[in-house]
């Protein structure tokens, strides 16, 4: 009898700690599970479209900035910058897997022997620095333009971010999850009170996105940047917005932060770059 | 004449002790302010002005307006406060948000 209570015991103690445990792939089913109930009218595949899949007067605009792209002329730079060897002959082809075609949907990716997550921006300054090159500034310019080419390479394919069985990848993955939804700044806002609750609402002229599909079409023309800026300026400029003083472009909590949205975006298109106002 | 003299010294001795009160309050006021906003950024959850408030108050006495820039520093000593108790709050709080 007292065997068999033990047993019992240990069991409830395996399962409640497995419920208490973290899990991802249930956290994106009811993350997509919000956007659905919300938006009942709106095919969670076009959420890859960020504000344009909720506003038809908005998308019929943006169709039309899309017949002259705002980030051509960056994308041609790109595309000149990616196959530029350097000095030492070596290109960026050589540090990524496919020659650094068609791989924008796996990243971010958990690097286990690092113990980090590494980001596709990142991953190219890396390249640079292996081969005797200068780091680029994360937030706008060559490197942005470079990231934006790898994105077009990549337009259709799904999303697949990873997360191993790793307790390192999954504390980067919970660590995302907790910025999402913490309040900060001077206002006091979460990523999720504009991004989710009130998706599809207006904030002074500006109607806001579902963070469903956030970082698929990202680097991103924004009409107000009058250029091409990487998602994790964009997170420098929403926390600065709410009046928190942004981390650095490219800092563990940013990466964290696109792990766990990516995460939540997997099975979307990689449809980069985008244009935004 | 002699009248006039002791207490031109005396008030100049008093306005030279009142600056010097009004910038040792300064100090003071400046490093609480600046330790609560080292405290907020320890925590991750620093304010966007707290800084540019810090800033503003060194600009304020260093123009010897030691009673603006008192204000300037505890306003920036209350952001890195609140800053601080936002985390606080914040490292059970965001659960509730997240959908089920």
């Amino acid at each position: 009898m007292k065997a068999l209570t033990t047993v019992m015991l240990g069991v409830t103690l395996a399962v409640g700690f497995q419920a208490a445990q973290a899990d991802p792939e249930a956290d994106r089913q009811a993350f997509v599970k919000y956007f659905r109930d919300r938006f009942p009218n709106v095919s969670i595949a076009d959420y890859k479209d960020g504000v344009y899949a909720l506003d038809e007067a908005l998308r019929d605009q943006w169709h039309v900035i899309e017949e002259f792209p705002p980030y051509e002329l960056d994308l041609e730079r790109g595309e000149e910058l990616f196959n530029t060897p350097f000095a030492n002959g070596k290109t960026y082809a050589d540090c990524f897997p496919h020659g650094g075609v068609g791989i924008r949907q796996n990243y971010p990716y958990f690097d286990t022997e690092r113990g980090e997550v590494v980001t596709l921006e990142l991953a190219l300054n890396e390249c640079r620095e292996a081969n005797g090159e200068k780091p680029l500034p994360y937030a706008k310019g060559d490197l942005v333009a470079i990231s934006a080419h790898m994105a077009y390479t990549s337009r259709g394919n799904t999303f697949d971010i990873k997360i191993p069985d790793d307790p390192k990848a999954l504390a980067a993955y919970e660590k995302g999850k907790e910025f999402f939804y913490s309040k900060r700044g001077q206002l006091n806002f979460a990523c999720a009170d504009c991004h989710m609750q009130a998706s599809g609402l207006l904030v002074r002229a500006d109607k806001l996105s579902g963070a469903l599909g956030h970082p698929t079409h990202f680097p991103v023309y924004r009409s107000k940047w009058n250029e091409l800026g990487s998602l994790h300026r964009r997170f420098v400029g929403c926390n600065e917005d709410v009046r928190a003083k942004g981390f650095p472009e490219q800092s563990e909590e940013y990466r964290n932060l696109e792990y766990f949205l990516t995460y939540m975006s997997n099975g979307l298109e990689a449809n980069g770059p985008g244009a935004r106002r | 004449m002699k009248k006039l003299i002791v207490t031109s010294t005396f008030c100049l001795f008093c306005a030279l002790a009142q600056a010097e009160a009004g910038k040792d309050s300064f100090d003071a006021a400046y490093q609480a302010a600046e330790t609560a906003r080292q405290q907020a950024a320890a925590a991750g959850y620093e304010w966007r002005d707290t800084s540019k408030l810090l800033s503003e108050a060194k600009d304020a006495a260093a123009a010897g307006d030691y009673a603006a820039a008192v204000k300037l520093a505890d306003e920036a000593k209350l952001q890195g406060e609140l800053a601080v108790q936002q985390a606080a709050h914040e490292a059970d709080a965001w659960k509730n948000r997240v959908p089920r």
